[in-house]
């Protein structure tokens, strides 16, 4: 069984543990904590403080390891320790909150500098009233054309996987690219 | 011949077997938390483990790197029913193990840097 390390981030509340529990299949690590900072809790109520962890099986010698983050930039530390190793990662948007935009910048260029692998957007909530659809999105993040921006619901199994699939099939293309390069992906096989 | 991670199953094994009845587990992760050989109890899930061992690891090496008092030796977790112990081990890797209550916490760390030398060595030949 070979494990690929995929991250899942993004800025506080866009769904990120919620992503994750959403394909796991063994029980999710979580380290939720209650919110006690008052802006933050008008969100919501718990908040990830270290990281959550799934897994999801893609076929018979295949394993994607989930690995999200917290989201509030204090703590980004934790963003530098769960990118070691990566082969790529998903930054999640809060579709109905265009005031996170900047914080979700802020993750886009810190990811950026920290790794080069490949990674997608994915625009959560889209499901509620008030989404903003991805093309604006897409804008108001100042995202390169070629980087793919996918409305998601982080509660739907479908929608959750084609966001996942979208960046494989990046990770693929991107290792085609660049087969002149010696090949900087770790891979670890099982057991 | 057997096979590198033969070995290291073979060292985690000896490790948890001498120690039976202070080790519940045993587990060798690479640092970005990836399991590369476990010997758990069932009631483990190991790839937890290793995702959970590995973050310690992570925001240890960053606390005493925040503090300057020098690199990580290990970092253990007393708790109500037991312990658990991190230590990096080789190059990139970490050995975490859970201990039972009322473990003799010295011993084990003198087994662990052990472990973690044959390891090593292993690593490296
Ligand atoms: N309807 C709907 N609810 C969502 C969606 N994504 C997340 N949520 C909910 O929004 C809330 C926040 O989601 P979390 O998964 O906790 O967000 P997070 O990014 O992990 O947050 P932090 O770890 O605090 O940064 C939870 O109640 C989720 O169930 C979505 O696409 N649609
Ligand atoms: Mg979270």
């Amino acid at each position: 069984m070979v494990n690929y390390k995929i991250v899942i981030t993004g800025a506080y509340a866009a769904g990120k543990s919620q992503f994750i529990r959403t394909v796991s299949e063994i029980d999710v690590v979580d380290t939720d904590v209650p919110v006690t900072h008052t802006e933050e809790k008008e969100l919501k109520h718990h908040t990830t403080v270290g990281l959550d962890f799934g897994t999801l099986t893609i076929d018979a010698e295949q394993r994607l390891l989930l690995f999200g983050t917290p989201g509030q930039e204090r703590f980004d530390f934790m963003w530098e320790i769960l990118a070691e190793g990566c082969l790529g990662y998903i930054v999640l948007v809060d579709s109905c909150r265009p005031a996170h935009f900047n914080e979700t910048i802020v993750v886009l260029e810190r990811f950026a500098a920290m790794t080069p692998v490949p990674f997608v957007v994915a625009a959560t909530k889209q499901d509620l009233p008030g989404a903003l659809p991805p093309t604006y999105i897409r804008r108001r993040l100042g995202l390169p054309n070629d980087i793919p921006i996918l409305a998601c619901v982080a509660t739907d199994y479908a929608a959750v996987s084609d966001v996942i699939s979208t960046l494989l099939d990046r990770i693929d293309v991107l290792a085609q690219d660049s087969s002149s390069s010696p090949v900087t992906h770790k891979e670890h096989s099982h057991g | 011949m057997a096979s590198r991670s033969e070995q290291i199953n073979t060292i985690l094994g000896q490790l948890v077997t001498n120690n039976g009845n202070d080790i519940n587990g045993a587990a060798l992760i690479s640092s970005d938390g990836i399991l590369i050989s476990s010997r758990m109890s069932a009631d483990v899930n190991a790839d937890r483990m290793g995702a959970i061992a590995a973050t310690m690891m992570g925001v240890t090496t960053r606390v005493v790197n925040d503090l300057k008092i020098g690199k990580a030796n290990e970092a253990i977790v007393n708790a109500e029913s037991g312990y658990l112990l991190v230590m990096p081990v080789a190059t990139q890797m970490i050995l975490a193990i859970i201990l039972r209550q009322h473990a003799n916490l010295g011993m084990i760390r003198i087994e662990a840097r052990e472990t973690g030398r044959a390891i090593a060595e292993l690593m490296s030949a």
